[in-house]
């Protein structure tokens, strides 16, 4: 028994020492991430320790863990700040609605782009619905707000021919639609992309398949393009499921100038913007709740995406973990 | 016709033959659809563009869409002849020049290393950075390192901490993970050494990937501004967005400005807008079509 | 196998990274000298980000030669001014002198607890040393709540250097004197009584709306400003007679009177309908882009001028078009049914915005030649520098007359404008760490005279309104403005900021609030705590 475990042992050592002979190269290419990620990500980390205590800029951060700690008090205390709890459920409403329209307008897109057989007015297409992904919210809330904003081109125009402005910017519900209408129309395109790529993926002998049972175009997409993207589909709605609790920050900060829209800023009020409001402007957070409530949406957007993925999992799909 | 045949068709003409796939209604839909949805998204910079050439008078006391009943370039003038935005465009290349490279070339090697055979610890080094994605410290311990690293007011700054993005490094490792092993393999049989390897071998076959996240570190760098604001407090300093944002935004808190030097009027705002999106514009087209590839079996494949 | 890595790593890094950066403990900031022996000193203010020709700025060095420095300036970003600020107090990463926003609400989230975590330094109890800031500083309202344990722990900026007793706020109207006059609304000396006023926003209407124009608009921070002709108090606290308690002003008889007036106007479509989403000056772009008639704004003599100089530009192709004529103050007295009623209203305010401070971390000496700079720079002579240079190569003093003349080879002049270019002069970035300038804008030689004066003559005009007893200044209780409690310390900047959503969304109508019961409905919580604890302790 002695001699086996010990023999193991050996030639586990050894296998060790030929990997890492084999893999010299590999290693060294690391390095310098092992290094980036201990430096810019590992030693910050230590930081969501101020969560439990009362933080003291003059004490520091290893200060102030040591000698003010609270323990869960500040999470207690967001908890009840006025608007926690409605900015907790806007998110999640927010943050769901953006995980399911996203998908499905990305999915439309992809279907339209794919079953499109006009080759330069295609790429033409992916081109123009693609490129809105690469601008900054900034850019976008100024174009949005200059066409459609209550003296925007388009509200000056319907006035001018004797109507009503528009009131997107003003009214709770529409502005919140415009949130979703403003995502799909800088997201869409880009999304789509990756369904684009898997549907050229799928074997053209289904269609023919099809083709041959005399199927219309709609019942191939039904029967055959949409089981085909349904791995891929999955994949990414478990990856998305993570960022629910984010909802996007940085458009709503632009969208609302920079908060100060007051008459929308309730429907939109998000966990971030909560934090972002609390522990700047209005003195309402300190920083060791601000990064309590950081923690805590870290905690359960994680928990999110491994529920999902054993979900997933139970159901016969290929996970992501 | 037998099967085979036909899948050995270029695409194009294969769809031809299928009986169904007649240009019909349903295409007409498809392409109406698509046609507005890119018409919607043109328009807005279209628009854009109308406004930053009308003078500010004309745009007042007109409602226009389509087309402005006069142009005026005036406001070009004025961004062009700004000192701090030729400024703040020359810091902006630096990054985009300087520091894409510096991303790429520690974001394709971390790629690579974590794609190829199993070696000690490599699950373990995985699991590290995808932990990342989900926990951070927050903000002021980051504050806190950057000063103990003394890049506060350093160019630096805008570039060392970026050095790897975790999404691209994934996309770029599972890029190469997709390549077959046989190459390694016949490449080794051949003599070459493992920088060979990766080099003559792996780079050339990872054009797409590697444009592609080129090009996603490209345009965060000409969008960066966070960085540069939180840790930097000269003038000298400011990216390109820092100063559109001092452009769009007119002192507008309580504090009064004693000393107030620009005026801003619509058409100033959107030729400075204008004036950030357009080389990204101009590039996009050509570099679009590496994307799909790319993308695809990057983020996929994992 | 692979899970228990995740959850072993957090806690080792954790522990080995916490030796790396070492504990903190903050180390006091030795004086450091160049070569030349000048005292190095660091400088962030935020009205810096205009000033970058430091090299080439012969009054910096001059300066810095006098006073054996060498300054480095720094700059915040006007739109992200309170995130810097933040970033650099709690990493502890400030310049030796900063500059931040303090005012009653986050007074104890930044001033007092800066002070008690020792990140700013007090100035010496004795400042016989610093004549002109000792002046300043007694000239500065509520100057007293500033002061911790007998300590002022930095400068308030000053916006008038003397007399600070009649200050008020000079929000108020600024409006289109041509259009009243070409619509037959215009009223003697632009003085109006409310029904001549509502007229004029009715006239205003009607004619501006075909061309989707509207008849008035307010700065974004000011809106709704009709309340301000009933309401008792600027911001949240209002005092109770009947019960001798501080109530929720928001929900105040007057407040809400006012609420339902500024609806009203709202609903007749007097407002621009932009408003509520009206930010970063839009409202004064509107306004000299001749879309607005009426523009509500923190008048300060450089938002004037601005206005004047761009609506100008705007209206180039008008023949005889009037730029003194064109725009005007209006003074509109408060209605019959307000507690004000035929007065004229203002809302009061501190002679001061924001401080200058001290990292706790310098030396008293080199706080001191701070110091130094600035009462120099306060002083008769340092203001001579500061606005207009040096004796003798930008201007001349009449031996006798002791008249100032400028030597005009120093101050070249746009031959069309005739204004004088600006000049790049640190001493007068610097001075701002003092005064915020208004000081000195009567004889600035870039000031426009004419539009300074103009602005003297009304703020005198509302000087003998006052002891005439024709205007109410709205003036929260100082005790309760700058008292400090757990609670109010916490929630009265959510809670204003809550408030005006409110408001807005009262007024609006279009999101959860359409009755006045939603209304009333939304001020319950943390409001009535926190009027508990205020009520206790005064």
């Amino acid at each position: 028994m002695e001699k086996v475990l010990i023999k193991k042992k050996q030639s586990l050592g050894y296998s060790i020492k030929r990997n890492l002979n084999a893999s010299k190269f590999l290693i060294m290419m690391i390095i310098p991430a092992i290094v980036y990620y201990v430096i810019f990500c590992y030693i910050p980390m230590y930081g969501v320790l101020i969560a439990f205590t009362k933080y003291s800029p003059r004490l520091g951060i290893t200060g102030s863990i040591a000698n003010n700690w609270i323990g869960f008090e500040n999470f207690a205390t967001v908890f009840k700040l006025p608007g926690f709890w409605q900015a907790f459920t806007n998110t999640l409403l927010i943050g769901s609605v953006k995980v399911i329209i996203s998908f499905l307008s990305a999915v439309i897109v992809a279907l339209l782009i794919n079953e499109l057989r006009m080759r330069v007015f295609k790429k033409t297409v992916q081109i123009v619905v693609t490129f809105p992904h690469f601008l900054s919210w900034v850019v976008v809330a100024s174009l949005f707000m200059l066409l459609l904003g209550e003296n925007g081109g388009i509200s000056k125009a319907i006035v001018a021919s004797g109507g009503d402005p528009l009131t997107f910017f003003s009214d709770g519900k529409k502005f919140l639609a415009l949130i979703f209408s403003s995502d799909i129309w800088k997201e869409a395109g880009w999304s789509s992309i990756i369904y684009i790529a898997t549907m050229a993926g799928i074997s053209s002998d289904l269609y023919e398949a099809a083709n041959i049972d005399g199927a219309s175009r709609l019942q191939k997409i039904w029967h055959i393009t949409l089981p085909g993207i349904r791995p891929t589909a999955i994949l990414l709605l478990i990856m998305s499921v993570g960022g629910v609790l984010s909802a996007g920050f940085d458009q709503i900060y632009n969208m609302t100038s920079q908060l100060r829209n007051a008459t929308v800023l309730g429907s939109v009020q998000i966990i971030d913007t909560l934090v972002y409001q609390g522990s700047l402007g209005t003195g309402a957070m300190t920083f060791g709740e601000s990064t309590a409530l950081g923690l805590f949406k870290s905690v359960i957007g994680f928990a999110l995406v491994i529920t999902t993925d054993r979900i997933a999992k139970l159901c016969g799909e290929r996970g992501i973990i | 016709m037998s099967k085979i045949k036909i899948s050995k068709l270029p695409l194009a003409r294969r769809e031809k033959v299928s009986p169904s796939n007649r240009f019909g209604g349903f295409d007409v839909f498809c392409f109406i659809i698509l046609l507005v949805f890119a018409l919607l998204i043109i328009f807005p910079f279209y628009y854009l563009f109308i406004v930053s050439i009308t003078p500010q008078e004309i745009y007042a006391n007109n409602s226009f869409i389509l087309w402005t009943p006069e142009i005026s370039f005036d406001a070009y003038k004025t961004v062009f002849t700004e000192k701090s935005i030729w400024n703040g465009f020359g810091i902006t290349c630096i990054l985009l020049f300087g520091g894409t490279l510096y991303q790429m070339f520690f974001t394709v090697i971390t790629g690579y290393a974590l794609s190829r055979q199993k070696w000690v610890g490599k699950n373990f080094v995985m699991n590290m950075i995808l932990v990342t994605m989900f926990f951070g410290g927050g903000l002021i311990p980051y504050y806190v390192l950057i000063k103990s690293l003394n890049m506060t007011d350093t160019i630096w700054v805008m570039i060392i901490p970026g050095a790897i993005d975790t999404f691209n490094m994934l996309l770029m490792r599972n890029y190469f993970a997709s390549l077959p092993k046989e190459l390694e393999e016949s490449a080794k049989i051949d003599g070459a050494n493992d920088i060979q390897i990766f080099a003559r071998i792996f780079l050339p076959l990872s054009l797409p990937m590697l444009a592609t996240v080129g090009l996603f570190f490209a345009v965060g760098n000409w969008n960066s501004w966070y960085n540069g604001m939180l840790f930097n407090t000269k003038e000298s300093l400011k990216t390109l967005q820092q100063v559109l944002q001092d452009v769009i935004y007119t002192p507008a808190s309580t504090i009064p400005n004693p000393n107030p030097t620009r005026i801003n009027t619509e058409s100033l705002k959107m030729a400075a807008i204008f004036f950030t999106i357009i080389p990204m514009m101009l590039f996009y087209p050509f570099l679009q079509r590496f994307f799909v590839k790319g993308i695809v079996v990057g983020a996929i494949k994992g | 196998m692979r899970r228990k890595y995740l959850f072993l790593l957090t806690p080792v890094v954790a522990i080995s990274s916490m030796t790396l950066t070492g504990c903190g403990g903050r180390d006091p900031k030795p004086d450091v000298y160049d070569k030349d022996g000048n005292l190095l000193i660091s400088l962030r203010n935020l009205y810096f980000s205009d000033y970058t020709e430091t090299a080439n700025d012969v009054y910096l060095r001059e300066l810095q030669e006098q006073f054996k420095v060498k300054l480095s300036f720094q700059s915040y970003q006007w739109s992200n001014w309170e995130t810097q600020v933040t970033g650099a107090i709690n990493a502890d990463n400030l310049t030796d002198v900063f500059h931040a926003n303090i005012d009653s609400y986050n007074f104890a989230s930044y001033y007092k607890f800066w002070a008690e975590e020792e990140m700013i330094k007090p100035l010496p109890n004795d400042l016989t040393k610093w004549p002109n800031i000792k002046k300043m500083l007694e000239n500065t309202s509520n100057v007293e709540k500033l002061y911790i344990n007998g300590k002022l722990y930095g400068l308030p900026i000053a916006k008038n250097t003397t007399d600070y007793d009649t200050s008020f706020s000079p929000f108020t109207y600024i409006y289109r004197r041509d259009w009243a006059k070409k619509w037959g609304v215009y009223q003697e000396n632009d003085i109006y009584t409310w029904e001549q006023f509502e007229a004029l926003l009715e006239k205003f209407k009607t004619e501006l709306a075909p061309t989707s124009r509207y008849a008035l608009g307010d700065v974004e921070w000011g809106y709704p400003s009709i309340v301000n002709f009933y309401k008792q108090v600027p911001h949240c606290y209002a005092y109770d007679e009947a019960t001798q308690d501080y109530v929720n002003n928001y929900l105040t008889d007057e407040y809400i009177l006012g609420l339902e007036k500024s609806k009203s106007f709202k609903s007749n479509g007097y407002y621009y309908p932009g408003q509520n989403s009206a930010v970063d000056g839009r409202l004064n772009i509107e306004y000299y882009s001749n879309q607005i008639g009426i523009l509500y704004e923190n008048l300060s003599y450089s938002n004037y001028e601005a206005l004047k100089k761009q609506l100008k530009i705007s209206n180039a192709s008008l023949d005889n078009f009037n730029i003194e004529d064109a725009t005007a103050i209006m003074k509109i007295k408060a209605p019959a049914d307000s507690i004000h009623a035929d007065k004229y209203v203002l809302e009061g305010t501190d002679n001061w915005f924001s401080m200058t401070f001290f990292d706790f971390l310098i030396s008293d000496a080199k706080q001191a030649k701070i110091l130094d700079i600035i009462d120099w720079l306060l002083s008769e002579e340092g203001t001579l520098f500061s606005i207009y240079g040096i004796e003798g190569y930008d201007y001349t003093v009449d031996p006798i007359t002791k008249e100032i003349e400028l030597i005009p080879e120093a101050w070249p002049e746009d031959p069309q404008t005739h204004e004088k270019a600006a000049k790049t002069n640190g001493a007068k970035m610097l001075r701002y760490m003092g005064s915020l300038g208004y000081d000195t804008l009567g004889y600035d030689p870039l000031t426009n005279k004419e539009s300074v004066a103009y602005l003297e003559s009304w703020e005198a005009e509302m000087k003998e309104a006052l002891e005439h007893d024709e205007l109410d200044i709205l003036k929260e209780n100082k005790d309760v403005m700058w008292l400090t409690s757990n609670l109010k310390a916490r929630y009265s900047g959510i809670m204003r900021t809550n408030a005006l959503g409110t408001v807005m969304n009262y007024i609006y109508g279009t999101n959860r609030i359409v009755s006045i019961d939603d209304y009333k409905n939304d001020f319950k919580y943390p409001w009535a705590e926190v009027l508990a604890e205020i009520n206790s302790l005064i």
